[in-house]
């Protein structure tokens, strides 16, 4: 044996070694005639089958493979073709019985071997099998909800729609995939303003916001950067959900906090008026009756009687007037109150009536001033308590002997609308400059601040609720212009009847 | 006897005040409508009352500025707050006033008081 063929010698006995301790399976088939006969296998083979190999060399690969014709075939493929063949396949151990998964590569050698690599790849295919399934199951979540969910690269490209994206534009995956989101969803070619997966990429942190579209609905946006594992950012995923229902319930929410609020407010201000003016009326009539009983049996004391007496009364008209007002200013804020045509000087006439009657001992000097018989305005009944109270306040805060009150009605136009005039002059206490632009114009919560004279409260308010339900307004001036002392003049403004 | 002044808005009280207090034997000196008369009064008085009957929700000020206000000016005056308003008591007593009567009270109750002091 010359050195070379010494060398080659060497180099076989190489080529077994590496052959039987290659970690792949090895099955070694050589064609004869018409059929394959295996006659060599590896160490890994030898494992693989538990040693059963060795029994079956010398098989032909018809015998072996007879019911399994995938392979029969694909081994003749491969020995007829000359050409290598490779797939992944369950096998169930001949041998064994087991069932694996295996990759599988027929390589042809020539003249006429078959060399069959498998690689046990059972491991590997289960979790590729458990990965699929969560994958599977993450598809059906993020296809199932209900929020857009859109990836996107840097510059806004979508890369994949969840369905609830596309049914928002009415389009399908591939329609979307590629195009910018802004182009998409809102037309633009340019990123929008305020878009939180754009601030994400630059705070590499969650952010929102909320926009209102065209179309008037209302969306809740959710923008999450996404980071590799270096922390460098890749991309962004966008979270919509539609919030227009829920922005329309919390709008509906407020409305009813405030109304209820409102209701709270005003009924905490009813009674806190009620009893204040209640006490002082019980002061009024507890006073009066312990002076009578002190006076009664002195005959010197028979004009301070008198004077108590007629004081019961204006407390017990004073109570009356505070109950009605009550009522009227629950009923002003529970119903709807209709408005009719109704006319005013008989409204005067009637409420100037009640007032004498229950100031029977006060000297009272009531003129109506009007240049028309009849003035018309759409109102109700309230309105004339409304002028009961204005004529009873003018009466009862009053030091003069002779109590003066001056009505005026006059048609007047105001902000192009033709009114009707009423105003009450008289020649009380007044009302101070300090406090005039604001008994009519402050809400129910500020309404206790006012330094308003006891009584005159309620009565008041109940006045500008009932005027301002007739689409009207009042306002108070000085009887004198810049002498509060002087008297007030109460001027009530109604839309005339068209 | 007292001289006792009465800083009250409504009328009728007022003229009740006074009876009860003279048919007492007490002397009202002065009758304000309110916290801001109340205070310009006072300042005029050359002998300052024994007594200031005090109302609270009065127009242009209430009781409680005018009490500020009094005592600031002669921080030896005897305020009585007469008031149907509870909720000031404490505030009424903690800026210098000497009583709180709660409205309605009865004139046996207002006189004692009054002697008290």
């Amino acid at each position: 044996m010359n050195e070379k063929d010494n060398n080659l010698e060497i180099s076989d006995e190489i080529y077994k070694k590496i052959y039987k301790s290659i970690s792949t399976q090895i099955y070694t088939w050589r064609k004869i005639d018409d059929d394959l006969i295996l006659i060599d296998y590896n160490n890994a083979a030898e494992e693989f089958t538990g040693a059963r190999i060795k029994d079956y060399i010398g098989i032909k690969a018809t015998e072996l493979y007879k019911d399994q014709p995938n392979i029969l075939n694909e081994l003749f493929d491969c020995a007829n073709t000359q050409l290598d063949i490779s797939r992944e396949m369950e096998y169930k151990g001949i041998s064994t019985g087991e069932e694996k998964y295996l990759e599988v590569i027929y390589n042809f050698i020539t003249p006429d071997l078959v060399l069959v690599h498998m690689k046990d790849i059972t491991d590997r295919r289960k979790v590729e099998e458990i990965l699929k399934k969560e994958k599977q199951e993450k598809s059906i979540i993020l296809e199932n909800i209900l929020e857009h969910i859109v990836f996107q690269t840097l510059d806004h490209t979508v890369i994949y729609p969840n369905k609830a994206a596309c049914d928002s534009v009415s389009q399908k995956p591939e329609q979307l995939i590629g195009r910018k989101c802004h182009q998409i969803w809102q037309g633009s070619d340019e990123v929008c303003e305020n878009c939180p997966v754009e601030h994400s990429f630059k705070t590499k942190k969650p952010e929102t916001n909320e926009i209102t579209t065209g179309d008037g609905r209302v969306w809740f946006i959710k923008g999450y950067p996404i980071l590799d594992d270096d922390g460098n950012l890749i991309g962004g995923v966008e979270l919509t959900s539609e919030i227009t229902e829920k922005k329309h319930i919390e709008v509906k929410l407020k409305k009813s906090e405030k109304m209820y609020r409102e209701a709270y407010n005003s009924s905490n201000l009813y009674k806190d008026l009620f009893t204040h003016d209640i006490n002082n009326i019980f002061q009024n009539i507890l006073s009066s009756i312990e002076l009578y009983n002190l006076y009664r049996k002195d005959p010197n004391k028979q004009t301070e009687l008198e004077e108590i007496e007629n004081l019961i009364v204006e407390q017990i008209l004073r109570g009356t007037m505070l109950v009605s007002n009550v009522q009227n200013l629950s009923t002003i804020e529970n119903y709807d109150m209709s408005l009719f045509s109704i006319e005013v000087n008989e409204v005067l006439k009637k409420a100037i009536s009640f007032v004498r009657q229950s100031f029977p001992n006060k000297k009272l000097n009531i003129k109506t001033e009007s240049i028309q018989n009849e003035y018309f305005v759409m109102a109700n009944e309230l309105l004339q308590n409304a002028f009961e109270n204005l004529l009873f306040n003018a009466v009862k805060h009053n030091i003069n002997e002779i109590i003066k009150i001056d009505i005026k009605l006059s048609k007047d136009v105001k902000d192009d609308k033709k009114i009707i005039k009423i105003e009450f002059i008289d020649n009380g206490i007044g009302i101070h400059d300090s406090m005039k632009d604001e008994i009519f114009h402050r809400e129910y919560r500020d309404y206790l601040k006012y330094k308003l004279p006891s009584g005159i409260g309620l009565g008041l308010l109940f006045t500008k609720k009932m005027i301002e339900s007739f689409n009207g307004e009042i306002k108070v001036e000085d009887r004198i212009e810049g002498d509060y002392s002087q008297g007030s003049n109460f001027i009530i403004m109604i839309p005339e009847e068209k | 006897m007292a001289t006792i002044f009465i800083i009250e808005d409504d009328i009728s009280l007022q003229k009740l005040y006074d009876m009860i207090l003279s048919t007492s034997g007490h002397q009202v000196v002065g009758v304000a409508n309110n916290g801001d008369e109340a205070v310009k009064i006072y300042e005029s008085f050359s002998v300052k009352p024994d007594i200031i009957i005090m109302d609270h929700r009065m127009p242009i000020k209430n009781g409680i500025e005018a009490t500020k206000e009094i005592l600031k000016i002669s921080n030896h005056s005897k305020i009585i707050f007469a008031s149907a308003d509870n909720s000031v008591k404490n505030l009424a007593l903690s800026i210098g006033a000497i009583k709180f009567i709660e409205k309605p009270f009865s004139m046996e109750k207002f006189l004692k008081i009054i002697e008290k002091i």
